[in-house]
């Protein structure tokens, strides 16, 4: 079978958000299945820095006196077919300004492609499986050209996050080069791109949906969201695609060592000294140790912004204090934004704090345009609970992995959430998880509830900071037992404080539970490989 | 930028024993139009309470509907508020059953849609300080009050803007207020008006917080479900444009984002209308309507014998909170307590109820009839209860010795006949011509009429036409060792003002399975003869079938079916009530005698101009006599279920 999977960005030529991720590993899993994939994606000024060496062209195509190419790149274990040309080389991937005309330039170039097929050596394609709203004009435009009645071409559309954005009927007919008379099939059947532009309001996801055969998504509790936001008519065609991480243990510990050559000659987080030892140099030591050029932070007026605090513990340039004393450590990372719960994980702190005064909160996030009063409000909390709380603006690689194997509990109050590939990595780092039950969380987490020891986490009430207090505490009590000799008074002292019951019952029946549930969610990720998702993936194209 | 919070609540309630054709076409007209504008804008958050007879309606007759409304709470679209099962006043009801009205509720709830609502809808939003308790222990976090109860607490309007706590006895609940002020505008005013409305309360802190609560009726039912269509498509639509200044909101996520503004304690209270109709408190209704406190005790005395039997299966519970559903027990501009067929389910739940308690206690196992006499409706006064496992009629020696319940206990056939309702005095009658009853419309009532006094003049109140203080005298009461009744009374016959002679009246009644057989002894004690118009007096109420089957209620007189809509007044033995679905009941005399029937009539408002809502059929039995001093009249009358 023959998948193109089309993409506005990629890992593997410019990378923004974590779709970046998903087509090209997907395509990859796809061609170990014996399939030949190929991610289509915009060049966004990639080729320029790559050099022509590993690039094929395959077509040149003069439009408006702009000269585009169209290379093969196959360097990538999936192969890239990347747009170029004009308004595609430009390196910003979604300035509001240039978008629309990319994605226009794109969808052109796609049905040339397709019409000149046979020129290039690239087969006819079997499914088309476009990613979020950008690829919704090309997918037209490949209709127009494939779709034949009786033929078997699959059209796929996936989103990775629901859109609110609204497509013109210009935009997706004469502005491309089609008539908006044309008829394309759709799950009314044959009608026109006229027609299904009004059925759809304009709204791009909408029409997307309307115009494949299946719309997926990442989780199946983000299909909620779809049949919502894009309509119930459209309930029956939805069906999910879940992510996964290319983390890999081994990896992460090695470069661990390789940061830190003195912290452990080898490290085995599932050992109670070990990750104690991690724990405590993270907390005491490396916080306060970042290099010279971390963190990282993109956006230079909020690189600004940083350079004007100096509240201690907060240092200026992003930099922090270590902690003063070592103690539980939670960890939470992703972008600072609300929809993160950020917010809501503030308004817990004080509870949390009070439930485990010697709790370690360390928030490794990144900076988002617009959450300004977000950030100052964090700041404050910083200062305000000195002892416990620690954030990180930006990229901080020294500390990224290592946090995650030296922690005890990984906290994702998100308020909404599609898949949620954190919870991915905080889990194979042998992490408890406290998640919003909500979107991808909802299934990738497993609530100790109801799962007992095969549990990886707690779930909580998104948006609810008295919940969420309730359960981080019960987490980091639960976790600390692990650190103490069973049945000893400290360890009894421990158990005692967890509110909650099933957490205590599982304690007295089994002291190693901690450990247990770091082993459960390790395993947990593991189970969402590439190559299960190419396997329902395909099960889907076949559909 | 400014901004505020809003929470859109729609209220979907029918009573228990709301005409089955009713409940359809509201379902036709609102309910599906709900649904379809919930489903279509799913990404906003709509508060949702669906009341308990209306649930056991919908899971038995349209659980489809049911089914996707589930879906949205699953989805995040719609926060479910609980509710007591009977959609019962609160605060109207003996403290365990306010605990149970709720926890019968939300095990309901629960058991369909798989979720616990943590806030309630007060029903009618009748609020008293005391509700915190059966609230608190059923785990209800929170409750949508109305602004006028804030206000009558003398807080000013801001904090109606605001989420806050108060407590009864140490137990916690938090409350909204619904805004009056955005009940007028919205749907009744354009979008725009209610956008500008909402904004002129929001700040830029954006921690305000508009309720709206009112019923899903007004959408497709009270006017055209097309404008409803249109009204909420172009409200809803311009919402999600401005959801940075209007964030439509659940009540949990306000609660979760702003929390409480503090301490609060209030008064009784309700919505602004219903303080206007109750005189401030809602418990004035049933002072008000001698009907609605005789369902409320009717009520209270099955309890007594559900609780006092020892195993009452939860069957008998269910009915009885169902017993309890507000909409018969008051009345504001429309239907309430007029509407016969709700009273009239209220009473078939309790009779059924009460035939469990009795059962499972052995009610009967000693003596058949039970006779008692006991001041069955708290007014001071003794009634006398006559109790057999085939009826129950209840009499009131106080109000002229007349026989205010009678309940029919036959399988399947539970009913209380003397169901009537007397037309009070509503304010909205005034221009009408209408006049109110000057006495309860029950039955064994003497009159001494005028003799001039028509047909008319009786069912429509031409004041001075009964000459006779007996309507409305006390009567003596007691009980022979056969179990007759016999009630006695000595009354005067007045002309002018001035006593004409002293008349005495004695009734004994007597029961024997199904029928009620009562001998009217009508007596000149005085000196004068005194020439009038005897009228023996019956009001009864034919089954009403609320699933719409059958023939239309009516009655049969010398042959001859008449619909209870028509007077009938002329020469026979013999009424025959016909009901659909319901077996005959039959008033007979021993010979010819004037027989006057009529419709019991009251006068509701609608848009179309005042409209007659039957309360039952009136019979009035006439000797026209001159009674001279000494001369005694006897007459017997039997009432009987075939």
């Amino acid at each position: 079978m023959n998948i193109w999977l089309l993409s506005f960005e990629s890992t593997y030529t410019v990378k923004v958000g974590g779709l970046a991720e998903v087509p090209p590993r997907l395509g990859e899993a796809l061609k170990k299945h014996g399939h030949n994939a190929y991610v289509l994606t915009p060049n966004h000024g990639f080729t320029e820095k790559l050099g022509r060496d590993h690039l094929e062209e395959l077509l040149s195509i003069n439009i408006n006196n702009v000269n585009h190419k169209v290379y093969l790149y196959d360097k990538p274990p999936t192969p890239h077919i990347i747009f170029t040309g004009g308004i595609l080389d430009h390196p910003e991937v979604y300035s509001p300004t240039h978008m629309m005309d990319k994605i226009r330039t794109w969808s052109i170039l796609v049905r040339i492609l397709l019409e000149k097929i046979n020129e290039t050596g690239i087969e006819w394609p079997d499914v088309i499986h476009g990613n979020d709203w950008h690829s919704v004009p090309v997918i037209i435009a490949a209709k127009t050209i494939l779709e034949k009645p009786g033929d078997k071409k699959k059209f796929i559309y996936q989103i990775h996050l629901l859109s609110r954005t609204l497509l013109e009927l210009d935009q997706i007919s004469t502005d491309i080069g089609l008539d908006p008379h044309i008829p394309i099939r759709g799950i009314y059947g044959w009608k026109t791109i006229r027609e299904y532009h009004e059925l759809s309001n304009g709204y791009a996801d909408r029409l997307g949906a309307l115009i494949s055969d299946k719309t997926v998504t990442v989780s199946k509790e983000y299909i909620k969201e779809l049949v919502k936001r894009l309509g119930w008519d459209l309930e029956k065609y939805f069906d999910y695609i879940p992510n996964a991480t290319t983390w890999k243990l081994p990896e992460i510990i090695n470069s661990v060592i390789r940061i830190y050559p003195g912290i452990l000659r080898e490290i085995n987080i599932f050992k109670p000294n070990n990750r104690r030892s991690l724990r405590t140099y993270t907390e005491l030591k490396a916080l306060g140790n970042m290099p010279q050029d971390e963190p990282v932070i993109t956006d230079r007026e909020f690189r600004e912004f940083l350079k004007r605090i100096s509240l201690d513990p907060l240092m200026p340039d992003g930099k922090t204090k270590p902690f003063m004393a070592e103690g539980p450590l939670v960890i939470m990372t992703g972008r600072l934004a609300r929809q993160k719960g950020v917010h809501v994980l503030l308004k817990s702190i004080e509870d949390v704090v009070f439930n485990v005064p010697n709790a370690r909160i360390l928030l490794l996030l990144l900076p988002v345009w617009g959450e300004r009063r977000l950030a100052r409000e964090l700041v404050e909390a910083v200062s305000l609970y000195r002892e416990n709380l620690r954030v990180i603006f930006g990229k901080a690689k020294s500390l990224f992995y290592l946090a995650h194997i030296s922690s005890d509990v990984m906290v994702i109050p998100s308020l909404y959430e599609p898949f949620g590939l954190v919870a991915l990595e905080g889990m194979l780092t042998g992490n408890m998880i406290v998640a919003s039950r909500i979107g991808g969380l909802a299934e990738t987490v497993k609530d100790i509830h109801t799962y007992g020891l095969d549990g990886t986490g707690l779930h909580v009430e998104p948006g609810d900071p008295v919940d969420l207090a309730a359960k981080l505490s019960d987490a980091l009590l639960f976790m600390e037992t692990g650190y103490y000799e069973p049945w000893s008074k400290e360890w009894y002292r421990l158990v005692e404080r967890i509110n909650d019951k099933t957490l205590r019952k599982l304690l007295y029946s089994n002291p190693e539970a901690p450990w247990i549930i770091r082993k459960s969610s390790h395993n947990r990720a593991l189970e969402y490989t590439w190559e299960k998702s190419a396997r329902k993936a395909l099960m889907i194209y076949a559909g | 930028m400014a901004s505020v919070n809003f929470i859109f609540t729609i209220h979907f309630h029918q009573p228990h024993g709301q005409l089955k054709w009713i409940n359809e076409r509201i379902y036709e007209n609102s309910y599906k139009l709900l649904l379809e504008i919930f489903k279509k804008y799913a990404d906003l958050h709509f508060t949702v309470h669906i009341s308990g007879p209306l649930l056991l309606y919908m899971i038995e007759n349209h659980p489809d509907w049911l089914e996707e409304i589930a879906k949205l709470g699953d989805y995040g679209t719609i926060e479910f508020l609980a509710g007591s099962l009977g959609e019962a006043i609160l605060p109207l009801l003996p403290y365990s059953d306010r605990v149970n009205q709720v926890r019968e509720y939300i095990r309901l709830f629960e058991k369909y849609f798989g979720v616990k609502p943590r806030g309630l809808w007060l029903p009618e939003r009748v609020w008293e300080p005391s509700l915190p308790v059966p609230l608190a222990e059923n785990g209800i976090e929170y409750v949508l009050i109305d602004d006028s109860t804030l206000l009558r607490a003398g807080h000013p309007q801001e904090d109606a803007y605001y989420a806050w706590i108060t407590e009864e006895g140490g137990e916690r609940v938090k409350v909204f207020f619904i805004e009056a002020g955005l009940r007028y505008v919205l749907p009744w005013s354009s979008s725009e008006e209610v956008f500008n409305y909402m904004m002129s309360r929001a700040t830029d802190k954006g921690d305000r917080v508009l309720v709206w609560g009112s019923d899903a009726e007004k959408f497709g039912e009270w006017a055209d479900p097309g404008w409803a269509r249109w009204w909420l498509n172009d409200f809803l639509s311009k919402l999600r444009l401005r959801r940075n200044e209007i964030r439509l909101v659940h009540p949990t996520e306000y609660l979760r984002e702003h929390s409480v503004r503090g301490l609060i304690y209030l008064p009784t209270g309700s919505y602004d209308k219903m303080l206007e109709w109750s005189n401030g408190f809602f418990r004035n209704f049933q002072l008000k309507y001698k009907e609605s406190n005789n369902m409320h005790k009717k009520m209270l005395y099955v309890r007594g014998k559900l609780v006092k039997a020892p195993r009452v299966p939860r069957e008998a519970w269910i009915l009885y909170y169902l017993a309890q559903c507000n909409d018969a027990y008051w009345h504001g501009l429309f239907g309430g307590i007029y509407l016969s067929h709700l009273r009239q389910a209220i009473y078939e739940n309790l009779i059924k109820a009460e035939k469990i308690a009795e059962e499972e206690m052995g009610y009967y196992e000693k003596h058949e009839p039970v006779i008692k006499r006991v001041d069955f409706d708290y007014d001071g006064k003794m009634e006398i209860l006559y109790e057999s496992k085939k009826l129950n009629a209840y009499f009131k020696p106080s109000d002229g010795g007349t026989m205010f319940e009678l309940d029919i206990k036959r399988d399947g056939y539970e009913h209380n006949l003397q169901d009537t309702m007397t037309r009070y005095p509503e304010p909205y009658l005034h221009d009408s011509g209408f006049n109110p009853d000057w006495y309860r419309r029950v039955s064994l009532r003497i009159h001494l009429w005028d003799p001039s006094t028509t047909l008319h003049d009786w069912i429509n109140n031409t004041p001075f036409k009964d000459n006779s203080d007996l309507a409305l005298k006390e009567f003596s009461a007691s009980i022979t060792p056969g179990n007759e009744l016999i009630m006695r009374s000595l009354g005067g016959y007045y002309q002018a003002g001035s006593l004409i002679s002293r008349i005495l009246v004695e009734k004994r009644i007597m029961i024997r399975d199904n029928a009620l057989s009562t001998t009217y002894v009508i007596e000149n004690k005085g000196d004068k003869p005194v020439t009038t118009k005897i009228g023996y007096e019956y009001h009864l109420a034919p089954k009403i079938d609320r699933t719409g089957k059958g023939e239309p209620i009516g009655f049969v007189v010398n042959g001859e079916f008449y619909t209870r809509d028509n007077e009938w007044g002329g020469i026979t033995r013999q009424v025959v009530f016909k009901a659909p679905e319901y077996p005959d009941v039959k008033l007979t005399t021993r010979k010819d005698e004037i027989y006057w029937i009529a419709p019991l009539n009251m006068l509701a408002r609608t848009e179309k101009g005042f409209r007659p809502i039957p309360q039952g059929v009136a019979v009035m039995i006439i000797r026209e006599k001159n009674l001279e001093p000494g001369d005694r009249e006897e007459l017997t009358v039997k009432l009987e279920l075939l």
